[in-house]
């Protein structure tokens, strides 16, 4: 199933390149806090959005939280169907920001030349 | 000869029983301390407990166990990582919660469908400190943010929800 498609920022574009860094790498929140500096309030909504889109398949550790003396983790991966469109969204943006070449994409004279 | 021998032996044992109430007083005030340090410290790592709690009021209720035990595992590393101060854990987590708590309501409006919430026994996936914290009734009237933390037994103890996120809890 394809995902849906969600507006991609700059912010989002960040996440989902952290996921493609390794795509079979399960990611957990905090990690990605730490790793794009985004604060819980900023990035949380985003991983919200991706998962309702389909974007991303998140999940519950397996483990016995009265053995390991911790509550269990979720983490978040890209699902199958996203790792193509994720990469192509990427892409598109990569173009729109990079400056243009040649003389179409100045924005003022060159100095000197008048 | 044996008045001086006398003043020596009561000069020593004063001198002992002073170095033995010295000791005491200093492993007294040591334990003390500590004591009083970790009921400090407890008492401000509950504060991020109940921030996460008040955020989880603020979620659809089919979404808030769920939710909620995801932000207490992060929280979790959050508290007790292990190459940072306890202080700097300690603001982090209430920055973490307070983050959390600010954009709750744009959480649920993600969309997330019912299929991609995990489905468990009433409160298991939670820690028990926080299993159905939403339900808890507020007993202490005043809106100062004070009220935010849980108080302790003796103050009566309840987490206690500002007006406005009162006004914005979902059913």
């Amino acid at each position: 199933m394809q995902p849906h498609p969600i507006r991609i920022t700059v912010a989002v574009a960040t996440v989902l390149r952290m996921f493609l860094d390794d795509v079979a790498q399960p990611r957990y929140g905090y990690e990605l806090m730490q790793v794009t500096g985004f604060p819980s309030g900023k990035l949380y909504p985003i991983l919200a959005r991706l998962e309702a889109a389909g974007w991303l398949h998140r999940e519950r550790e397996i483990i016995d939280a009265s053995l390991v003396g911790r509550p269990p983790r979720y983490w978040y991966k890209l699902t199958e169907h996203s790792i193509a469109p994720a990469r192509h969204e990427l892409a598109a943006l990569r173009q729109q920001m990079t400056p243009a070449t040649g003389t179409a994409g100045r924005t003022h004279p060159e100095v000197g030349l008048a | 000869m044996n008045s001086s021998r006398l003043m020596i032996i009561a000069l020593g044992s004063a001198a002992l029983v002073n170095i033995l109430n010295v000791t005491l007083i200093g492993i007294l005030n040591a334990t003390v301390a500590k004591l009083t340090a970790t009921e400090v410290r407890r008492g401000w790592e509950r504060l991020p407990h109940a921030l996460l709690c008040l955020a989880a009021r603020r979620l659809r209720a089919d979404l808030r166990e769920d939710r909620l035990a995801e932000w207490a595992g992060e929280l979790h590393e959050l508290l007790s990582h292990p190459h940072t101060r306890p202080v700097t854990r300690l603001v982090h987590s209430i920055h973490y919660a307070l983050g959390l708590l600010r954009v709750a309501p744009s959480i649920a409006r993600a969309g997330t469908r019912p299929d991609q919430v995990t489905r468990s026994p009433e409160g298991s996936l939670l820690p028990a400190s926080l299993r159905g914290c939403w339900h808890r009734e507020e007993r202490v009237p005043d809106r100062f943010m004070f009220n935010l933390v849980q108080l302790p037994p003796w103050f009566g103890g309840a987490y206690a929800l500002p007006s406005p996120c009162r006004a914005r809890r979902h059913p």
